[in-house]
């Protein structure tokens, strides 16, 4: 007889608990009490729509470190040209909002109960909670890849020490040295940071290390803006940047981490620095809570990001499968928004509204040179957020310069304006 | 046995979970919020275009001109055809009316 697991009894009791509290609403005469997981841009977007639509209810923040550090722009960090302290924001308009801030990570999510547990022991209640976590690597795909030896083939794939770490194994690499980027198969986060990376660190590879050479080995034939980044590097660093598609090695095997190589059926690679982007999934607090179902990522009902194994939590941003939205900053802050309203609507009893979502992500190739990729999205009869058709796209491959530097400084601005409307 | 019963539960809750109804219907309070993202900062040092104190007209005639024509612009002729003609009056009357908050 098959026995149960923890994660099937969580999942099961919350979904039999289902009919009594839409039966009863526990709202009572309490403020409704929202926890919302995680400091980036999904829970931080969520956070403060909810606090201006429902200045009423009782938000609390659980975050893992006091300042939130931005994946975005990381990639000018890494080519020395922007400071981490640059990229890094604080809580404390969000505290002067009202809001509050449990600086504590979240070890698992009861839905029965309506309850989160934390690392440091304490517990807090809610009504509804949203969680919008992020990515967590995967270290046990990889031979040789583990936890332990990640900083020797650093990700910097959450802006941090790492990010510090790989800029300065960059700049301290030999000359004529081999820069090497290992990117991952989809889905992970930022599908075209990899390449945006290669192109910044080739900027800075001209100015201080003109004979160096970067090797991006996917695990991907192609990818996204392919053509535009491949017509940037050729007219900006003609020669630098080579991109070896999974048809031409078959796909990783193994690595040695010591040894900075990375091995495959047809070729073993050697870097004198290598960036290695791991495959990654939604973090292990929410699968371990039975929230992934049997799968990585977390589904999610698109309309409203109720979670699709246990109501009254809400999942967005990377850890979430939202149709065709990709795992952006822009992505998981609409995301945040939208569910903010609908954890209102629901709250309130009324029926949940839709919109049209949009994403944009630019890459900045140099400073001054900018491509991007657009989308539009909205819920089809079958509940699922899809891509609106003939919508989006990517920039023009025959645009002029000044389209490219038009597209580079609304980069700056949109960074501007979403960190901005975040974090104050 | 127990794996039908948990099949049966997770189907109740996926039923409970789809009422109340969802209109389809893009609504402009919400689908404002992706303007934000960008336009939040604009009219400061931004270069990205100003959407303050702009009349529903004046917003809506952009809007259509980004429809007609294709490479004018950078971002916004890419995501016109992604609205309705009423869901694109609605968000340019609410945008004059309340400007980027979100309401
Ligand atoms: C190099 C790079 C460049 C990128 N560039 C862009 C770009 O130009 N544009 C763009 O739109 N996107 C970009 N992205 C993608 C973007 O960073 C992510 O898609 C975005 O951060 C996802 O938001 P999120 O809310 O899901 O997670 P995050 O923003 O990562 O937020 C997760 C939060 O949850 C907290 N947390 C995690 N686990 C716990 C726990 N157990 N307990 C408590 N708190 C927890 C974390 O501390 C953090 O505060 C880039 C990514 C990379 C790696």
């Amino acid at each position: 007889m098959k026995t149960f697991n923890r994660r099937q009894a969580l999942v099961l009791s919350a979904t039999a608990a289902t009919g009594l509290l839409l039966a009863s609403p526990t709202l009572g005469a309490n403020r409704p009490k929202i926890v919302i997981i995680g400091g980036g841009f999904g829970g931080i977007s969520a956070a403060t729509v909810l606090k201006t639509i429902q200045p009423d209810f009782d938000i609390t923040i659980v975050t893992e470190t006091d300042t939130f550090s931005t994946c975005p722009f990381s990639n000018l960090v890494v080519a020395g040209l922007r400071s981490l302290k640059s990229i890094t924001f604080s809580y404390e308009n969000l505290a002067a909002q009202g809001m509050s801030i449990k600086v504590g990570k979240v070890t698992t999510i009861d839905a029965v109960k309506r309850v989160l547990s934390l690392a440091d022991g304490s517990n807090l209640s809610f009504d509804r909670c949203i969680a919008s976590p992020g990515i967590e690597m995967r270290f046990d795909q990889i031979p040789g890849y583990t936890e332990e030896l990640q900083n020797l083939m650093p990700h910097a794939w959450k802006a941090g020490a790492q990010t510090l770490q790989l800029r300065d194994q960059l700049s301290s690499m030999q000359q004529g040295g081999t820069f090497i980027i290992y990117a991952p198969n989809t889905p992970y986060r930022c599908p075209v940071a990899p390449y945006e990376r290669a192109s910044l660190v080739a900027h800075y590879f001209t100015r201080h290390n003109p004979t160096a050479k970067i090797l991006i080995v996917d695990e991907k034939d192609s990818f996204a803006k392919q053509a535009l980044f491949t017509q940037a590097w050729e007219l900006l660093y003609s020669g630098m940047i080579t991109h070896v598609p999974f048809s031409e090695t078959g796909g990783i095997i193994e690595v040695d981490a010591k040894n900075l190589e990375i091995m495959t059926p047809f070729e073993n690679f050697k870097g004198d620095v290598v960036n290695f982007i791991p495959p990654q999934k939604a973090p292990k607090f929410l699968l371990q809570s039975g929230l992934g179902g049997n799968g990585l990522w977390c589904k999610i009902d698109e309309a409203t990001f109720e979670s699709k194994h246990a109501p009254n939590i809400h999942i967005l941003g990377d850890a979430a499968l939202v149709g065709d939205m990709p795992k952006s900053g822009f992505s998981a802050s609409i995301q945040g928004g939208i569910c903010a309203h609908a954890v209102a609507s629901l709250m309130n009893g009324e029926p949940p509204k839709t919109a049209v979502l949009l994403n944009t992500c630019y890459s900045l190739v140099a400073p001054d040179y900018g491509i991007s990729v657009a989308g539009a999205y909205r819920i089809n009869d079958e509940g699922r957020l899809r891509s609106i058709k003939n919508t989006g796209g990517a920039s023009s491959i025959d645009a002029s310069d000044e389209v490219r530097k038009a597209e580079a400084s609304y980069a700056y601005d949109w960074y501007n304006s979403l960190t901005h409307l975040m974090f104050g | 046995m127990i794996a039908t019963f948990s099949q049966l539960f997770v189907f109740v809750f996926l039923i409970l979970q789809m009422s109340p109804q969802i209109s389809l219907a893009a609504t402009a309070e919400l689908s404002v919020l992706s303007c934000r993202i960008c336009h939040a900062q604009s009219g400061t040092s931004s270069e990205i275009p100003s959407l303050a104190h702009k009349s529903t007209q004046e917003i809506l005639n952009r809007l259509k001109t980004f429809l007609a024509i294709k490479t004018e612009s950078t971002i916004m002729h890419r995501y016109m055809t992604g609205y309705s003609a009423v869901e694109r009056e609605d968000l340019a009357d609410y945008i004059s009316k309340f400007g980027l908050v979100a309401k």
